[in-house]
């Protein structure tokens, strides 16, 4: 059994950063009235389960959390979302809006993209996680994210390369198209 | 476009770039939401029915978390505890759903298996609760009704408990020992997490027995004070606490009781008060909070 004390002076040491870090993970995930409620339920799930966090990284396993955090808050949106349809025939069901992003062509591009996918690589490029990092987040191996992720990305610059030849770009489409 | 081109493009889009840094207040005010929640728990823990048992008797082996305090304690912040067990369950439940989770809406492979409850648990961890329930309820009547049945609800009841630092009392509460003058035990607890913030209503709810009073001695674990005022309970002359560590939550001020220095203390069921209800006289807020409550 860990020392209560010392437990605690463990987790303040490290619960800076994993506040920093979690609550950008979510600021680019969801909105931030719902950012506000998963962090505070990230940090208690966190504080609850920190034994658990002591084999390895800290960061990648809050992000892990935070993610399973958010995706309860999203379920229970989308139940809430029908419960008020069927109430009042009012719309389809509301999803809690994921931010815009000031890049518009790139927005569409990671919407094309599978969600799987499209989670991989933000938290790729975002996070900045090694794909053993990302597989701690996801629970699955590093050796998928690597075959994954490498195939999002490929996606990914597909994606970019459509809408850029739709709307006239030039630049994006050197040497390596078919 | 190479890794690095997509990879700069992305982050150029990043949503959180301009995000400013959290205000420490609100990362403090964070903390103390989350760390006020009793730490637990071993892994695979116990159904969250069974927290305040369990927690209860993690206490008593990690120290001396006497009974009081946490009785106390429990009524007091009882409320906000259940509501974050609530939360709390509602996060352990989203780990048994977590693989359904994961396929159906963030179709992110199953969930990492640290969050994967194992099989057959549910039985044992029932019995498990039973056996836990059992055993700190068994404990509670042990430790509690040893005294005088006939001494007043209220008086502060010497705790024989497991503690070594309040020994020596009288077993009778509150009675006078071959005509000397009164003596009162009150032991210590430890603390487990962070504090909510003590408010004058708690404070009327929790305790049966405050006073006012000067160390006149300091006697390794055990501490003797010398009552100047009783703002509830059975008046008495002086009273003997545990010592406490270093831990300002524990007692407001230096955190220990110190020779020659007032202290407000409160207790209830014959355990100090910890978190913000006693302390030194002289700690801000905490004389308001005595004139509030009593």
């Amino acid at each position: 059994m860990v020392n209560p004390d010392d437990r605690r002076q463990r987790f303040e040491t490290v619960a800076p950063a994993v506040i920093a870090a979690v609550r950008r993970y979510l600021a680019r995930r969801t909105d931030p009235a719902t950012a506000d409620d998963v962090l505070q339920e990230t940090l208690l799930v966190c504080w609850r389960r920190f034994d658990e966090a002591f084999a390895g990284d800290v960061l990648p396993w809050a992000y892990g959390v935070a993610r399973l955090c958010l995706a309860n808050a999203e379920r229970s949106h989308r139940r809430q979302g029908r419960l008020l349809t069927r109430m009042r025939q009012f719309g389809p069901p509301t999803v809690v809006p994921a931010p815009d992003l000031p890049d518009e062509d790139l927005a569409s591009a990671l919407r094309a993209l599978r969600p799987a996918d499209a989670e991989l690589v933000r938290l790729w490029a975002w996070e900045e996680l090694t794909p053993s990092q990302i597989a701690t987040v996801l629970g699955i191996s590093a050796n998928a994210v690597s075959i994954r992720l490498h195939r999002a990305k490929q996606k990914l610059r597909h994606e970019l390369r459509k809408t850029a030849a739709a709307a006239g770009h030039e630049e994006s489409t050197e040497g390596s198209r078919p | 476009m190479t890794d690095d081109d997509l990879r700069a493009r992305l982050r150029r889009a990043d949503p959180a770039a301009d995000l400013p840094p959290p205000a420490p207040d609100r990362v403090s005010r964070l903390l103390e939401n989350t760390m006020t929640t009793p730490a637990t728990a071993p892994h695979r823990s116990a159904p969250p029915r069974s927290a305040p048992g369990r927690s209860a008797s993690g206490r008593s082996a990690s120290g001396r978390f006497a009974s009081g305090r946490f009785a106390s304690g429990r009524f007091a912040s009882g409320r906000s505890a259940s509501g974050r067990f609530a939360s709390g369950r509602s996060a352990s439940g989203r780990s048994a759903s977590g693989r359904s989770a994961s396929g159906r809406f963030a179709p992110l492979r199953p969930a990492p298996r640290r969050f994967a409850r194992r099989g057959p648990a549910p039985l044992i961890a029932t019995a498990a609760a039973a056996l836990v329930l059992i055993a700190a309820l068994g404990t509670w009547f042990l430790l509690r009704p040893d005294n005088d049945p006939g001494a007043p609800v209220a008086a502060p009841t010497v705790t024989t408990s497991t503690s070594d630092a309040s020994t020596s009392g009288a077993p009778t509460s509150g009675a006078p020992t071959a005509g000397g003058p009164t003596v009162t035990d009150i032991t210590a607890s430890g603390v487990a997490a962070k504090c909510v913030e003590p408010s004058a209503d708690r404070l009327r709810e929790a305790a049966d027995f405050a006073f006012a009073g000067t160390v006149t001695a300091v006697d390794g674990k055990a501490v003797t004070l010398k009552v100047t005022k009783v703002y509830r309970g059975t008046p008495t002359d002086e009273v003997r606490v545990a010592q406490t560590g270093d831990i300002s939550e524990t007692l407001m001020g230096s955190g220990k009781f110190e020779a020659g220095r007032d202290y407000l203390v409160a207790s209830a069921e014959g355990a100090m008060l910890i978190c913000g209800y006693s302390g030194e006289a002289a700690s801000p807020g905490l004389a308001e909070l005595y004139v509030a409550a009593f």
